[in-house]
């Protein structure tokens, strides 16, 4: 393609990324003031639909964008096991519901504040995928999809129906005052979001995120360049962890309560669609993809009554497997020339993407 | 002291003995050659001293230090670079992804920081780039950078998977064929990279490899293996005239020269059979005390 | 003892239904090496269709129905997702069939009325016999006799067809395949839809054990079978008949006596899932290769 000379890792980045020479407006093939006139009214267009509009309707708008905000986060969580570390979770709701249970036991049973609850929901995340992780090391493929598949139905039959939780009657988990608003209560979703996507971002243009990558590739390759594999596995593991555990327990404090009926397998599986269709390694097509993917069956309903939703996961269904077929890469790929001309970049899809982001030729 | 010492190693797989008793030394500054027929166990010994084998018998001692029990990575981080027969590269990231990522243990911050994204991470990566592409110019492959591994040919991957084993800082580079997959004068200008490699950046070498020429060139010292045996070993002319060698290995027409180039060792050792292995095996020569004092 | 014999019978019963769909799971892993996450949809789906042919035909041709359209959709999974994805990583392929698997469930929701209990009566009402206070329904004695009777075809068409011979040789070596004079998709379209066949009779059976909702195999019976599976050695038919007796066992043991222990009536609601999760990881870690090893 005509971009060959942009450095990797340019596309589908939003961020300005100073410590990548040469893509500044100095560049060839840099936008001129018309280009950057065009971005700032995107931008703003973008800013406007995202943060602005919800706090214009009504308030449930807000309260149904919020659950989009979060399943995009536990999206991401995924992303980082599928996506960076190839590995694969299909009890993600498991890890979910861990880090929802414990917040919310936290505040209710514990008598902690809310911002209490949002470290040790994290940190549960985190203990309990870092397990997982230890499993993986032995097994591998197929047969650890199996066992996060167990440990999934396992989470929403035995531990979420302890007695600590309610024994299936759940636990309640009020917000506290200052998000008691669902408006409120969006604006913090997206600022976690918004946190999430940073950090995801660091970690993949880090020494982690490169080592996590190159043991995906290639274990033996990994370990001669002096990477310690195993540890790097559980560091992605725990990483994923924090971030589906601080979905969670936004979750639980989005809904007041939280239940195990809420957490079964259907929400894993829309969880690994979301990111597959998405475009794993794609943070943009990920959280794009799982919004729209939540939010349209949620406003055909309003239109065409309650079986819409159900078809439109149907449909999502046969999506994810003619994307699997046909376009590897997702969503991230299909919308990468948006995300590169927002980026600064040209609107152009380009093929020198590095091999923590964007893998459009990696499939998992 | 000694880079390289692999003392009496010997390895089992099953019922076939791939390596046994086995001993090189590579001291610093040194190039070392390690040749024999396919099938004698030259990978074998590389797996062994980087430690993706573990030996039943022998140490490995690296710089002094025995690691013989210790981790891949942590040797590759305390200095061992290798090569693969098969080209060790992560073939989905970009040259410089790799040049980068193979700089892994040498990079000063820690992963929380690199996450979090503090001020001297963005200083410490620009580092790193700059480091990898110093070394790219010093292997001419500056502008393949940006280039993904996977669509590159062969030859060029091996030369990238050499200047990313550069990229980890090693004090020994173990080149497994280095040579495979280039014609002569590639194969020449490679001879001419690595003695540049060493003069400049004082590496010791310990290379697997095939192409006689490049081997009497370059080597300082040049260990023969057959059926995961020491055969012989001395300077490379000794070696390539060695008798037992000539048989194991390169064959009748061996004695003609340079034209045994690339010497494809699959009739010979096949043909020669039992022949080829009987002197190897009952009357197998000690290790001769080549450098006296420094047994250790 | 009573109490023990009973919980025995019962484990027998429970594992009938499992092991009937880990030998659909067993065929297509052996057939094409993927795990075939819409098994269970198979059932559900063909539960359906009977249900829906139920309208207007008697049980027993209404339940032939539900089998050919199980038998069909086994077909078209391997016609549009399998096939395709012939070359794809096996996660990948994994993945599609999950992705199956809930569109047939939302689906069955949207298109068939919502997700309300349906009812599908039992090819055979009333219960068979009666052991200490345990009452089997006839229905059980029912899905019991497939299980016999497949896995005994099963066995017949293995060891005695030729196709089923030439079938098992490419199982073991994927190469042979052609050589043996059978097309590969002709083999993978053959497998596909017996598995098609054995979810469509496990979901027609099961389905008038109880009231049923959408994607009621799925949710009841396709952990447990794969686990069966697992334990059985994923690659082994009769292992898949013991491994579904074993989660059977394991259900009914912890049921009937983990129960019993205060401590964890009190505490661990469902401890069968908690049995089968370290049942799994257990034998994962500790035999990889399940209860009968190899291909069988």
């Amino acid at each position: 393609m005509a971009v060959v000379e942009a450095p990797p890792g340019a596309a589908g980045d939003d961020r300005p990324d100073p410590e990548r020479p040469g893509t500044g407006t100095g560049a060839g093939g840099g936008p001129g003031g018309g280009g950057w006139a065009a971005r700032g009214l995107a931008w703003a267009g973008l800013a406007f639909v995202v943060v602005v509009l919800p706090l214009l309707l009504p308030q449930f708008h807000a309260f149904r964008w919020s659950e989009a905000v979060i399943l995009a986060i536990a999206a991401l969580s995924l992303n980082v096991l599928i996506g960076h570390a190839g590995q694969i979770s299909l009890g993600h709701q498991g890890f979910f519901g861990v880090g929802a249970f414990f917040a919310a036991y936290t505040v209710t049973v514990g008598g902690q504040s809310f911002w209490v609850a949002l470290v040790s929901g994290a940190l549960t995340g985190a203990v309990a995928s870092l397990l997982m992780g230890v499993v993986a090391l032995r097994i591998k493929g197929l047969y650890l999809a199996l066992v996060t598949l167990a440990y999934g139905r396992l989470a929403q039959e035995t531990l979420f129906n302890l007695p600590m939780f309610g024994r299936g009657a759940g636990v309640e988990a009020p917000r506290p005052d200052i998000l008691q608003t669902n408006r409120a209560f969006y604006l913090f979703c997206l600022l976690m979001l918004g946190v999430v996507l940073y950090l995801d971002w660091r970690f993949t243009r880090s020494k982690a995120g490169r080592a996590v990558s190159a043991a995906r590739e290639n274990e033996q390759v990994a370990s001669s360049y002096g990477i310690p594999v195993a540890r790097y596995k559980l560091l992605a593991f725990v990483l994923s962890g924090v971030f589906v555990g601080l979905a969670g327990t936004l979750y639980a404090f989005w809904n007041q309560r939280v239940a195990s009926q809420d957490l079964d397998f259907e929400l894993a599986l829309f969880l690994v669609i979301a990111t597959v269709v998405g475009g794993v390694r794609s943070r943009i097509g990920v959280v794009v993809f799982t919004t729209l993917f939540h939010l349209i069956p949620d406003y055909l309903s309003d239109t065409f009554g309650t079986s819409a939703p159900f078809l439109s996961l149907a449909a999502g269904a046969f999506l994810l497997v003619a994307i699997l077929v046909y376009a590897p890469g997702g969503v991230g790929q299909i919308i990468r020339p948006i995300t590169r001309w927002m980026g600064g970049g040209p609107f152009a899809r380009g093929d020198d993407e590095g091999f923590v982001e964007e893998g459009v030729r990696g499939r998992p | 002291m000694a880079v390289l010492d692999v003392d009496s190693v010997s390895i089992r797989f099953g019922g076939l003995q791939a390596l046994s008793d086995v001993s090189v030394r590579v001291q610093e500054w040194e190039i070392v050659g390690l040749i024999g027929p396919n099938g004698a166990g030259k990978t074998t010994l590389f797996n062994c001293i980087t430690g993706f084998y573990r030996p039943n018998e022998g140490r490995v001692r690296f710089l002094g230090r025995d690691v013989t029990d210790v981790p891949i990575h942590e040797r590759a981080a305390s200095g061992m670079g290798r090569t693969f027969q098969q080209v060790g590269l992560v073939k989905g990231a970009t040259v410089i992804e790799n040049l980068i990522t193979a700089q892994h243990a040498k990079v000063a911050y820690d992963d929380l920081s690199g996450i979090v994204g503090t001020p001297a991470v963005w200083r410490h990566e620009r580092e790193l780039r700059d480091r990898a592409m110093q070394i790219l110019e010093l292997v001419d492959l500056a502008d393949l950078a940006d280039r993904r591994v996977a669509g590159l040919p062969y030859g060029t991957m091996k030369n990238v998977e050499m200047a990313a084993v550069l990229a980890t800082d090693p004090e020994i580079l173990m080149l497994d064929e280095p040579s495979s997959g280039m014609g002569p004068e590639e194969a020449h200008e490679l001879g001419d990279t690595l003695l540049r490699l060493r003069r400049e950046l004082g590496l010791t070498i310990l290379m697997i490899e095939h192409h006689v020429p490049l081997v009497v060139r370059v080597c300082d010292h040049v260990y023969c293996l057959n059926f995961g045996q020491l055969l012989t070993e001395g300077p490379p002319e000794d070696v390539r005239n060695h008798p037992e060698v000539v048989t194991a290995y390169l064959g009748e027409e061996a004695e003609e020269g340079d034209a045994l180039a690339p010497a494809p060792p699959t009739s010979a050792p096949a043909a020669e059979g039992g022949g080829g292995d009987a002197p190897a095996g009952p009357g197998r020569r000690r290790r001769r005390p080549l450098r006296a004092g420094e047994a250790g | 003892m009573d109490q023990l014999i009973a919980t025995i019978v019962l484990g027998l019963f429970f594992g009938a239904p499992y092991a009937l769909l880990a030998l659909g799971i067993v065929l297509v892993y052996k057939g094409s090496r993927v795990f075939n996450f819409a098994q269970g949809e198979f059932g559900t789906v063909a539960a359906f269709a009977a249900y829906i042919a139920n309208f207007w035909l008697p049980v027993l041709v209404a339940a032939l129905v539900g089998i050919l359209v199980g038998i069909a959709m086994g077909l078209g999974v391997e016609r549009f997702v399998a096939r395709p994805l012939a070359n794809a990583p096996k996660v990948i392929m994994l993945v599609a069939t999950a992705a199956v698997a809930t569109g047939a469930i939302a689906l069955q929701v949207g298109a068939g009325g919502g997700p309300q209990l349906r009812t599908f009566e039992p090819l055979v009402a009333g219960n068979a016999f009666v052991v200490f206070n345990v009452a089997i329904e006839w229905q059980r004695v029912l899905v019991m006799l497939a299980l016999g009777l497949f896995a005994l075809l099963l066995y017949l068409f293995f060891s005695r067809t030729d196709l089923g011979l030439a079938v098992m040789a490419a199982s073991q070596e994927p190469v042979a395949t052609d050589l043996v004079g059978i097309g590969t998709r002709r083999m993978s379209s053959l497998v596909w839809g017996m598995a098609g066949l054995l979810g469509g009779v496990t979901g027609v059976l099961f389905a008038g054990l109880q009231p049923f909702t959408p994607g009621v195999v799925t949710q009841s019976l396709l952990v447990f079978a794969f686990v069966a599976a697992v334990v059985g050695g994923m690659t082994s038919l009769p292992g898949a008949v013991i491994g579904g007796v074993v989660l059977g066992l394991v259900q009914s043991f912890s049921a009937s006596y983990l129960t019993r222990v205060e401590v964890v009536a009190e505490n661990l609601p469902n401890v069968e899932w908690l049995a089968v999760f370290v049942l799994l990881v257990a034998v994962l870690a500790l035999r990889p290769s399940g209860l009968l090893g190899k291909e069988a």
